[in-house]
């Protein structure tokens, strides 16, 4: 840190300091995350093909009288829908993630998890249009079976498995991973969504049938995590004093990546391979709130909401007609965050 | 509160045989050591003789090759990790500190054996937390990050959580480590003090027999992976044990009921340990 230039360091002294004062409120970084959030959506919907100000979107909601009532309805709305399940999803995974391998660069989209999910969903995509219902499910199979190949892989010749062999695991395995989703999309190009639209991410032409199959999963997926928040709270200790505290290591990592999982399904059945979100988000939210999983997780899970939402409102609106994937957004803003990072943990 | 000594131990490991995990010989052999109920037994040997390794399998955080450690004559291996918890904290060697947890966040962590795991945190917890941080003295501290904390307020913050546990037995890996004269001293007395009022069984790993024998009810010798006696302090810390065990030539000395170790030079210096 004795790189970085003193506005820096002045500014995160008095985070710091905004953070002891808000330690006996903290529920006041939810509210204001959670009027960001409504912000944000009310933004997004008046944006698109055809502007609508901002004051009249409650009013085009509630009337159907109004000319763009059936647009909000049928067409914005789910997407907003959608782009908060993604990024609620996308950032808790990602925190649950970071706990549970100690290490804040750990996303699901960094070690396999999502590309196995990626894998399953595009095989069901692939091989029966029937199966739509079942796709989240489906892809929580791939990137179970993805964290149970990275967690053997990380743990063979040993009983345990540290935060970096976890890691360097999953970069082998999201590699092979990879170049499955790249084989199966070249194969199946007439069934398969486009390899660079689904590698990137996008949320264009997801309406209420992907929020339909999605929201259960990532609700529950949500709601596990937020119950779990001890155990995650112990995870950030060592093993050894975890265990001497009483929580069983082992069954609690690998339950915890389950977690993960599913809501990274959850965000690629909508989405494809939306990257950054679950590295942003928990990141950010840590130097607001600090590491306690309590009030860390409904954090991200309203920023990551609210970034998303803003992100895919921006990749409609800045070339519009046409439209930018909102994971190449998120990637040129998650990029250099993730360069500071590593400077940060480098110094 | 004195040691029952008829009574049956509280924990007790039978012959157990100990390896790390990684490991491809038994770092401890044919071990048997118990824990009497209210006594303060100290762990003492040279580098490498097996004394955390020890430690951490009475802690249930390793698992023996063979033999059994038994809580109240029931095996450990038995009992969830949570009830386990309940009754015996342990604070291991060298923690990894946790980056931008609270010393009194920290603390909090120890009370999570008794709490139910969506209960926000009690009155009793509050009160364990405190308490805790006012006898190590880190109360003035509790809102700083861990990871900002000297190295002996750091070793002070997680002896806290151990404490605010509030288990019946403490397994401390070196718990002076770290810990500037007059800290070693305060802790020392912290933990003598817990044992006294409270009657909590207490095993720690101590380098110095000095304090070792200031502190504890009972001393085990462990000598390359085996125990080489477990007695009084006095009995135990003899020239021939300190020869034998740690290679020293030394003197015992008692300077106003305090025993002192003078310590001459290496025993042979020709031979190497």
């Amino acid at each position: 840190m004795t790189s970085s230039p003193g506005w820096v360091s002045r500014a995160s002294a008095r985070l710091v300091l905004l953070r002891e004062h808000l330690d006996e409120r903290p529920g006041v970084w939810t509210g204001v995350l959670a009027a960001a959030l409504a912000l944000a959506v009310t933004m997004s919907l008046g944006v698109g093909a055809a502007a609508l100000p901002a004051a009249d979107v409650p009013r085009a909601l509630l009337s159907d009288a109004h000319p763009f009532h059936a647009v909000l309805w049928q067409v914005r709305v789910p997407r907003v829908v959608n782009a908060i399940l993604v990024g609620a999803c996308l950032a808790v995974a990602g925190t649950v993630m970071q706990t549970v391998v100690r290490n804040p660069l750990a996303d699901p989209s960094l070690i396999g998890i999502s590309a196995g999910a990626a894998v399953a969903a595009l095989l069901g995509i692939v091989l029966s249009p029937a199966i739509a219902l079942l796709l989240p499910w489906l892809a929580l199979l791939g990137a179970l079976g993805a964290a149970a190949l990275v967690l053997l892989a990380a743990e063979a010749g040993t009983q345990m498995q540290g935060p970096l062999r976890i890691v360097l695991a999953g970069v082998a395995v999201q590699s092979i991973l990879f170049a499955c989703v790249a084989l199966i999309t070249f194969l199946f190009a007439d069934r398969a969504p486009s390899f660079a639209g689904f590698t990137v991410g996008s949320l264009a032409g997801s309406g209420w049938r992907e929020a339909r199959i999605v929201t259960v999963p990532a609700l529950l997926g949500i709601a596990v995590a937020h119950a779990a928040a001890r155990p995650l709270d112990l995870l950030l200790l060592d093993d050894d004093s975890a265990t001497g505290i009483g929580l069983p290591v082992r069954g609690a990592r690998i339950a915890l990546c389950s977690v993960a999982g599913l809501l990274a399904a959850g965000a690629v059945s909508i989405a494809g391979l939306v990257g950054f979100v679950g590295l942003i988000v928990p990141n950010a939210a840590r130097i607001l709130v600090g590491p306690s999983h309590h009030r860390l997780l409904p954090t991200v899970a309203l920023g990551g909401a609210a970034l998303v939402v803003v992100a895919d409102a921006c990749a409609r609106t800045v070339v519009a007609p046409l439209e930018l994937p909102v994971g190449a957004l998120l990637a040129l803003v998650g990029g250099p965050y993730f360069l500071v990072l590593l400077r940060r943990r480098a110094a | 509160m004195t040691p029952q000594h008829e009574a049956e131990p509280l924990l007790e490991a039978r012959r157990i045989h100990l390896r790390h995990r990684r490991g491809e010989r038994d770092v401890v052999r044919d071990l048997s050591i118990g824990v009497r109920r209210g006594e303060v037994l100290a762990l003492v040997g040279p580098n490498g003789s097996g004394k955390s390794t020890t430690l951490a399998a009475l802690g249930g955080a390793l698992e023996p090759r063979s033999g059994e450690v038994l809580l109240d004559g029931a095996p450990v291996s038995a009992l969830g990790r949570r009830a386990f918890a309940q009754r015996v904290a342990r604070l291991p060697q060298a923690p990894a500190c946790p980056e931008g947890l609270t010393v009194a966040e920290l603390v909090l962590c120890g009370r999570h054996p008794h709490r139910g795991s969506l209960q926000t945190p009690r009155s009793e917890d509050r009160q364990a937390v405190a308490a805790a941080l006012r006898g190590v003295g880190l109360a003035e501290l509790r809102h700083r990050r861990v990871e900002t904390l000297s190295g002996g307020e750091r070793r002070r913050a997680w002896i806290a959580m151990v404490l605010a546990q509030r288990a019946e037995l403490l397994l401390l890996d070196e718990p002076t480590a770290a810990l500037d004269l007059r800290q070693q001293h305060e802790v020392l007395d912290l933990l003598a003090e817990v044992n006294h009022r409270q009657g909590t069984s207490i095993v720690l790993v101590l380098h110095d027999l000095e304090h070792a024998a200031r502190i504890a009810h009972r001393v085990a010798v462990l000598h390359r992976g085996r125990l080489y006696q477990v007695d009084s302090p006095r009995a135990c810390i003899v020239p021939d044990m300190l020869r034998d065990v740690f290679g020293v030539a030394a003197r015992i000395e008692t300077d106003a009921g305090r025993l002192c170790i003078r310590v001459d030079g290496p025993a042979d210096p020709t031979r190497r340990l």
